[in-house]
């Protein structure tokens, strides 16, 4: 029965259906002969629509003014949040590149492109302490022996082994490591040996003037500064004092290393001589701007004393 | 964003009325809408879409209000 009454519905409803659709587009033929005239009349026909349109457009009245002040508000909020998030984003990655290329100038020398820089991609405590695995091998220039470098002349050990593609490097500070060293301040030289998670210390007789901030250099190495005496240990009762030397940064935060083209050199004491000479002579060195003008007030002073 | 909040609200309200009143009256208020905002011009897109919808509606709608009436005898 529902079947019977669906469909004479369905029949009687599709020739009306037919009909609207053809006057529909009879009257759209029409539109199409004679726009302006289907266009005056929804004016007219939509005239209040459109007045009411115009007044919340234009409008200085309460209601009018508060809508659209909170649309404008909100849309204004919305698009300065967005220039703040793109801006804060950019000024951090150009703050980070920024930041990023000094040190790794820095840490090349800058002018000089005698070093070949090298991310870390091993250290303790994947690998024994005081050991750190470098992306870099013989492909890229590295040489076993090659000093390694974390700062312009901060260095901090040597390659000790080489493979095309990595290699490893032997801190100073790896245990039973022996290097001579010189330790101004004190103006001695000393052994510096390794004495394991990430320190080395130098022995040397009761009697020197060691101090915790003495410099540590490596001479055979140039520029070679290791780092500074961190704590010294002095008994009285016992024949030699010992100075600790931490590295300058901690080697779980080491990521990147400058290695020295060059191996280095067996030098000869003459050679050691020289470089502690200059270390010497360097520490004498006044600052530039203060002896121009200690030599200026010497010069007028005299002047003014000649012309009385 | 706010476009696309009127079109959905635009649509809900045709869809409803489609459903309660049917939608030929919605080919004059089309024909309306294309005459102010001038789309006899060119193409009178809101009145196509009207007129194909009508279309589709009518032999859709009887459809779905027998099934809606179904389900309501049986409910």
């Amino acid at each position: 029965m529902k079947l019977h009454s669906r469909h004479n519905f369905k029949s009687a409803k599709q020739p009306r259906v037919l009909r609207v659709v053809l006057i529909a587009l009879a009257f759209l033929v029409l539109a199409y002969i004679a726009p302006k005239v289907f266009e005056g009349v929804s004016r007219v026909v939509l005239y209040p629509v459109h007045a009411t349109h115009e007044w919340f457009r234009t409008s200085q009245a309460r209601l009018p003014l508060y809508l659209k002040g909170q649309a404008d508000l909100i849309r204004r909020i919305s698009d300065l949040e967005n220039e703040l998030a793109i801006a804060s984003g950019t000024d951090l990655t150009t703050q980070r590149l920024y930041e990023e290329n000094v040190w790794l100038r820095q840490l090349l020398g800058v002018d000089e492109n005698a070093r070949i820089a090298a991310a870390v991609i091993a250290r303790p405590t994947e690998l024994p302490y005081d050991l750190l695995q470098i992306d870099k091998g013989s492909n890229d220039g590295i040489k076993e022996g090659a000093p390694v470098y974390i700062g312009v002349d901060n260095v901090i050990g040597v390659v000790s082994h080489v493979t095309p593609t990595y290699a490893f490097i032997q801190l100073f500070t790896t245990p039973g490591f022996t290097v001579t060293a010189f330790i101004s301040g004190a103006d001695v030289v000393a052994t510096m040996e390794g004495y394991g998670g990430g320190i080395a210390r130098v022995r040397v007789p009761q009697g020197i003037p060691l101090a915790v901030g003495n410099l540590v250099y490596i001479p055979g190495i140039n520029p070679g500064v290791f780092g500074r005496i961190e704590y010294l240990e002095n008994r009285p009762s016992q024949p030699e004092q010992y100075g600790y030397i931490a590295l300058p940064k901690s080697v779980l935060g080491i990521h990147y290393v400058a290695v020295a083209k060059d191996t280095i050199a067996p030098s000869q004491p003459p050679v050691i001589e020289e470089r502690i000479k200059k270390i010497l002579t360097e520490a004498l060195i006044i600052d530039t701007g203060t002896l121009n003008l200690a030599s200026t007030t010497i010069v007028s002073t005299s002047t003014a004393t000649t012309t009385n | 964003m706010v476009i696309q909040n009127h079109l959905l609200l635009a649509f809900l309200l045709v869809l409803v009325f489609t459903f309660r009143q049917g939608a030929v009256l919605l080919i004059p208020l089309a024909f309306f809408i294309d005459g102010y905002f001038g789309a006899f011009q060119a193409i009178p897109t809101i009145t196509l879409f009207t007129i194909t919808w009508y279309a589709f509606s009518a032999i859709a709608r009887p459809q779905l209000l027998m099934q809606y009436k179904a389900y309501g005898e049986t409910a």
